[in-house]
């Protein structure tokens, strides 16, 4: 019995977790579909028959798919140029800008999107295009370099000794391939899924629609439509959207793991840049150019007074937007950091015991942490909405949950566990699975095992990944517009005050917001010492 | 995170107090109004009276929309206690839904009885009007300035003229009000007109401002809030009250209105909230706030822009509240697909 | 008797292979070691005791207390075994003395130490495993296990990544600090060498299942199978053909044997056969070596698609045929005992 016991207490962490998951995310996916066919005259099918029936459902999807692609190849030029330069080679200053790859993922994808509206009409095709591959740039670039510096050497060295320096180069291309499309699959997911930028740019003139336009669009009319069909239109209109993205996502994950079998070996030999070496800065400016200096710029024009057409820029209006920001602004992004702290800590400890299954053979655990990432954040948003607005989980919880930020919390830590437990993972797989199996065999208890012997080789990678869904939580929108609590989160605010033309305090707030997304997560690694290239 | 017993306690300590909310002891408001005005008056209005009031704000994305969405949502276990529209239409709608109880304010005895609810579900207070708002710098001379609503139709503006898509706000309330005024087949022919007429459909009057003070566009279709707010910012802006002439239609008005949600909690605290909501004061307020909203009410100063008109002192649009806000779904839905949403 | 490990009816299924049933026993202070080739299940029957495979069926005992029935099973940690992985299995984050306080946390700073220095590891006590040489890494895991005091020590292949020079002193002192403990010990192993250096007792394993199991000395002289002759003996096992009931045909002539023909082997163990010109009947191989070797040479030859080793009195140069003679009787047993336990 009292192993028993034991047994039950080692896995508690374990199952805390999944039934995180069930109620956080499987229960309002499920309670979503469930919902598409339960109309009250009993089960139906008719909001799926409608499902593409409308040409406009199939404009909006052949739209995502192009901007979709348009904006990948935006994401390589940008993203896989940096990484290229950077890594392994001469460039001038390299050591700096390429740990920078990370830096414009901090940025939000709106924020760019409002830097570049500022300088520029962007309401047409590629402008979006440009403005979409900018923000998800970084998922290529990280990758990418990622893949650079975990390839063996001395197959680059053997291919330059055989074929030369040209081929020798196609040779490392090929050899970083999973990685490059796993960077490739991972931005055009996050563009066709992205409905911020979007919507943003119709307000800037933009006549088309992409399909996660479509979706939330129909979401805000849901409750008001006048038909089952049309209450569950938007449920229905994504379920196609998911399946794609999940079956990306597969494609990603097992490309990445892949890559991530790669031992390493012998480092890339130093590739001379020779006469492009002073030119190739000209990637770097490019890709830290439009995806963060560009958006920065424009912030602080903004909290100069830039929007304001009555008086010149000045410090004593700057002055002035950061009183500004300080009585309107301080609270949300009190909340906002909040938020992202506690949604930190909790993605970790809940991410942990998922991780550690996924990692030694749990690939169902990992497939289904994975799920949040290949849905909509919206939908997400909708579903987990349903789920603790009324019935049976409502009611477990009670009906305080939902307004409080426990649900905002919960929301956020279920959008953004796939991004800890696919982190941890990884680096659990490289742990040899002898070293844990030693310490089982030792007469310690399992919270000393987890503690001393487990946890401590996945540090790391669980400050990585903590910085890593700190930054996104602190830029999320999405979820931030659906759910109560998180309504009063700082980039929710400021995209509802730049529509009410408050740029100037919001200019403020943004770069407050950015400071915290970049200093937080680095601090402890400046305090440390630790290698800025660690965290990328 | 060197010791990682630390850690989880942090964790721990953030989890359970992360969760630990209850449910809010007062009432609790859904504010459609922009937050950076409604929110230091509604926490005001707390500290005047006492009560640990519960806010939550509008998002432009979703605007009204998704509040009214949401109460909806939340009928079977109501979360909101007091509805602030910055319109009506989707008042009246949740009225009709049986979502708001009857309260009749003392606050609003003076308020003019078209803009209260027969049976005090709802009442009106402090309106905006659907505006023209013209770039000054592409039109100089007054006489060249549009004068109605027809104008959008209008060859001589082709493609030179803005007004929001009217799928949420004022906007969709305007356009459903217009469909009733004009009949479907009426509404129609003015449809395609706009159509044939290159009109910019933009995604906000926020939106519609923007490009016209930019001089993107010669005038556009507005809000006063908007105009004010442009106005404020030096941007090169007038406005004008469309179809004053005798035998136009008249400018159309939309009030702010507040009912009680049905089952909501706090309903004493709610109906403090209400009176203190409709006080005189409070118009006051919003008509010397950035919004210069125009007061419904006599004896209250206006906004101090001569450009907007007090009440009483132009053409006001007479619509039909109660059968807009039975139209406003289908005509969303409508308007919705025409602009391929 | 009363065994330090006993297993009955031990089965364990890992994806297509299974382990079993195996059943044997060992003694409280003995030295067994378990061999086979490659995927013969070794490791796994080890990893089945300790707890770290989960067998299917059977009883295990150890010392007497059952730590696995088909009711359930004792944790790793509660067996009382101590574990030694192949390559140490180290925890890259802790020092050498931080392994043994681990293992041991009533162990002082002094005190770990101390058995650092028993395990000739004294100097790295501050350090970790990345700053460690392979055979002080397999010290410190051997020490590691030994810290928790076990019952009984269990070692998966522990000299395999132990440099050459340095794998007497690694035997000796797994031998010196078993016997001091009073300990039985089971090695896994499938270097003949390494289990008759360390171990007294042999267990024979091929495909999952135990074919022999007896003193080293045993084994060595008077294998039961051809499978632990060759395996430990060295010896080269011919197929031989059935010729009439009881009897079967041989390179070398006739002899009678039980069991069906293509089950048994002609055992030819070094030393058993003596490598002439040709001259007389016997099966003739073409030599491949010949090494100077006691008074003579050790030719390898080809016989028959095997290599097998004869004695020569001259030098003979590869290529060249040769007779082969039989020293002593034939010897054809069962490639595998067929009821394997």
């Amino acid at each position: 019995m009292a192993a028993r016991a034991r047994d039950w207490i080692a896995r508690a962490p374990f199952c805390a977790a999944i039934l995180f998951v069930v109620c956080f995310v499987v229960a309002p996916m499920l309670l979503l579909l469930w919902q598409t066919i339960d109309s009250q005259d009993g089960l139906t099918l008719v909001a799926w028959r409608e499902l593409f029936a409308d040409p406009q459902d199939r404009a909006r999807v052949w739209a995502s798919a192009q901007l979709g692609l348009a904006s990948l190849c935006v994401s390589i030029g940008l993203g896989f140029t940096h990484a290229w330069v950077t890594v392994g080679r001469d460039l001038p200053l390299g050591r700096v800008l390429g740990p920078l790859g990370i830096a414009p993922l901090v940025v939000p994808p709106i924020f760019v999107a409002m830097g570049f509206a500022d300088l520029f009409p962007v309401a047409g095709f590629w402008p979006c295009a440009i403005l979409l591959g900018t923000a998800h740039a970084p998922f290529v670039c990280v990758l990418v370099a990622r893949g650079l510096r975990s390839l063996d050497g001395r197959g680059y060295e053997a291919a330059l000794m055989l074929r030369g320096r040209g081929r020798a180069e196609l040779w490392l291309v090929r050899a970083i391939l999973p990685e490059l499309i796993a960077g490739c699959m991972l931005a055009f997911l996050f563009t066709v899924a992205d409905h911020g930028v979007p919507e943003f740019l119709t307000v800037k003139g933009k006549t088309w629609h992409t399909y996660s336009e479509g979706v939330f669009s129909r979401w805000t009319r849901r409750a008001v439509g006048t038909t089952f069909a049309d209450r569950q239109s938007p449920i229905v209109a994504a379920a196609p959207l998911v399946m794609a993205l999940l079956t990306m996502l597969w494609l990603a994950l097992k490309l990445r793991g892949r890559a991530d079998e790669r031992g390493v070996r012998a480092e890339l030999p130093l590739r001379p840049l020779g006469g492009w070496r002073w030119p190739s800065l000209l990637f770097p400016a490019l890709y830290l150019g439009a995806g963060v200096l560009v958006p920065v710029f424009v912030l602080a024009r903004w909290a100069l007074g830039s929007a304001q057409k009555a008086e010149p820029m000045s410090l004593a209006f700057l002055r002035q937007s950061f009183q500004k920001a300080v009585d309107q602004g301080v609270p949300d992004l009190m909340h906002s950091i909040w938020l992202a702290l506690g949604t930190a800590a909790c993605v970790l400890l809940i991410g942990l015991p998922l991780a550690r299954r996924a990692g030694r053979g749990g690939r169902l655990v990992e497939a289904l942490c994975a799920v949040p990432i290949a849905s909509p954040a919206i939908l997400l948003g909708i579903g987990l909405v349903l789920t603790y607005n009324s019935g049976p989980l409502a009611e477990l919880f009670g009906y305080g949950f939902y307004d409080g930020w426990g649900f905002a919390l919960a929301g956020y830590v279920a959008r953004f566990l796939p991004f800890c437990v696919l982190t941890l993972a990884a680096q659990v797989r490289r742990v040899p699975l002898a070293a844990e199996e030693a310490a089982r065999m030792l007469p310690r208890s399992a919270l000393a095992r987890a503690l001393t012997i487990h946890l401590p080789p996945l540090l790391p990678a669980a400050w990585s990944a903590s910085a890593l869904v700190f930054v996104l939580s602190l830029r999320e929108l999405d979820l931030a517009v659906v759910l109560p609590a998180a309504n009063s989160t700082a980039v929710r605010r400021l995209a509802n005050a730049v529509h009410f033309q408050h740029e100037d305090w919001s200019g403020v707030i943004a770069l407050l917001l950015l400071s915290i997304a970049v200093l937080l997560p680095l601090l402890p690694s400046l305090i440390a010492g630790r290698k800025l290239a660690s965290l990328s | 995170m060197r010791n990682p017993f630390a850690f989880v306690g942090l964790t721990a300590f953030l989890l359970a107090s992360a969760c630990s909310d209850k449910i809010p002891a007062g009432p609790t408001i859904y504010c459609s109004l922009d937050e950076q005005f409604s929110r230091p008056v509604i926490e005001q209005f707390g500290k005047e009276l006492g009560l640990r009031i519960q806010a939550r704000y509008d998002t432009e994305a979703a605007k009204t929309v998704g509040l009214v969405s949401a109460i909806l949502e939340e009928q079977k276990h109501p979360r909101a206690s007091v509805f602030w529209n910055n319109e009506l239409a989707h008042t009246v709608r949740l009225a009709q839904e049986g979502l708001l109880v009857p309260y009749r304010s003392p606050s609003a005895e003076t308020v003019p009885a078209q803009f209260r609810d027969p049976q005090d579900r709802w009442t009106g207070f402090a309106a905006r009007a659907r505006v023209l708002v013209i770039n000054t710098n592409v039109l100089p001379d007054s006489k060249d300035w549009p004068s109605s609503y027809r104008d959008l139709a209008d060859p001589k503006w082709k493609g030179r003229c803005a007004v929001a898509r009217p799928l949420t706000g004022t906007t969709l309330t305007h356009f459903t009000a217009l469909k009733g005024a004009l009949g479907d087949s009426g509404f129609e022919a003015f449809f395609a007109a706009m159509l044939q007429n290159d009109v910019k459909f933009l995604q906000s009057n926020g939106a519609t401002l923007r490009e016209t003070a930019a001089g993107n566009v010669a005038w556009a279709f507005t809000d006063t809030d908007d105009y004010h707010v442009g106005k404020l910012r030096g941007q090169p802006i007038a406005c004008v009250f469309p179809d004053q002439k005798d035998g136009e239609i008249g400018t159309m008005l939309i009030p702010n209105s507040v009912g009680i949600v049905r089952g909501g909690p706090d309903q004493e605290g709610a109906k403090k909230l209400v009176d203190r909501i409709l006080a005189m004061s409070t118009e006051a307020m919003l008509a010397a706030a950035e919004g210069a909203q125009i007061p419904l009410r006599e004896g209250i100063d206006g906004p101090a822009d001569p450009g907007i008109l007090p009440i009483g002192s132009f053409r006001a649009m007479a619509w039909d509240v109660e059968w807009t806000a039975q139209n406003l779904a289908a005509a969303n839905q409508d308007f919705a697909k025409r602009f391929g949403l | 008797m009363n065994y330090a490990v006993e297993a009955e009816g031990l089965q364990c299924d890992k994806g297509s292979f299974r382990l079993g049933p195996c059943s044997f026993a060992v003694g409280p202070r003995a030295r067994v070691a378990i061999v086979g080739p490659s995927g013969s299940g070794k490791s796994t029957l080890l990893r089945c005791l300790a707890g770290l495979d989960r067998a299917n069926k059977g009883v295990i005992r150890v010392h007497g207390q059952v730590v696995r029935d088909d009711h359930g099973a004792m944790s790793p940690d509660r067996r009382g075994l101590g574990f030694v992985f192949q390559d140490g299995a180290l925890w890259p984050h802790m020092t050498a003395s931080q392994h043994l306080r681990f293992a041991a946390p009533g162990l002082s700073q002094e005190q770990s130490c101390a058995m650092l220095s028993r395990g000739g590891i004294g100097h790295v006590a501050d350090r970790r495993p990345a700053e460690m040489s392979g055979g002080e890494a397999q010290r410190l895991g051997l020490m590691r296990a030994l810290a928790a005091e076990p019952r009984v020590l269990l070692l998966d292949e522990p000299l395999r990544s132990v440099d050459v020079h340095q794998r007497d002193a690694l035997v000796l002192l797994v031998r010196e600090l078993a016997d001091e403990r009073g300990i039985a010990t089971i090695l896994v192993t499938h270097d003949r060498d390494e289990a008759l250096a360390l171990a007294d007792e042999i267990l024979v394993m091929h495909g999952g299942r135990i074919v022999e199991h007896g003193p080293a000395t045993t084994l060595l002289q008077s294998p039961g199978t051809a499978f632990a002759a060759a395996f430990l003996g060295g010896a080269a096992c011919l197929p031989v053909d059935a010729s009439r009931d009881g009897f079967v045909a041989t390179a070398f002539g006739e002899t009678n044997a039980r069991g069906e023909a293509k089950m048994l082997r002609l055992v030819l163990m070094p030393g058993d056969l003596i490598a002439v010109p040709p001259s007389g009947d016997g099966p003739r191989a073409r030599a491949i070596a010949s090494v100077p070797h006691e008074d003579g040479y050790r030719i390898r030859a080809a016989l028959l698609g095997q290599i097998v080793l004869a004695q020569a009195a001259t030098c003979i140069r590869p290529g060249e045929e040769v007779e082969l003679r039989l020293r002593r009787p034939l010897r054809v047993l069962p490639w595998t005992t067929a009821n394997a336990q």
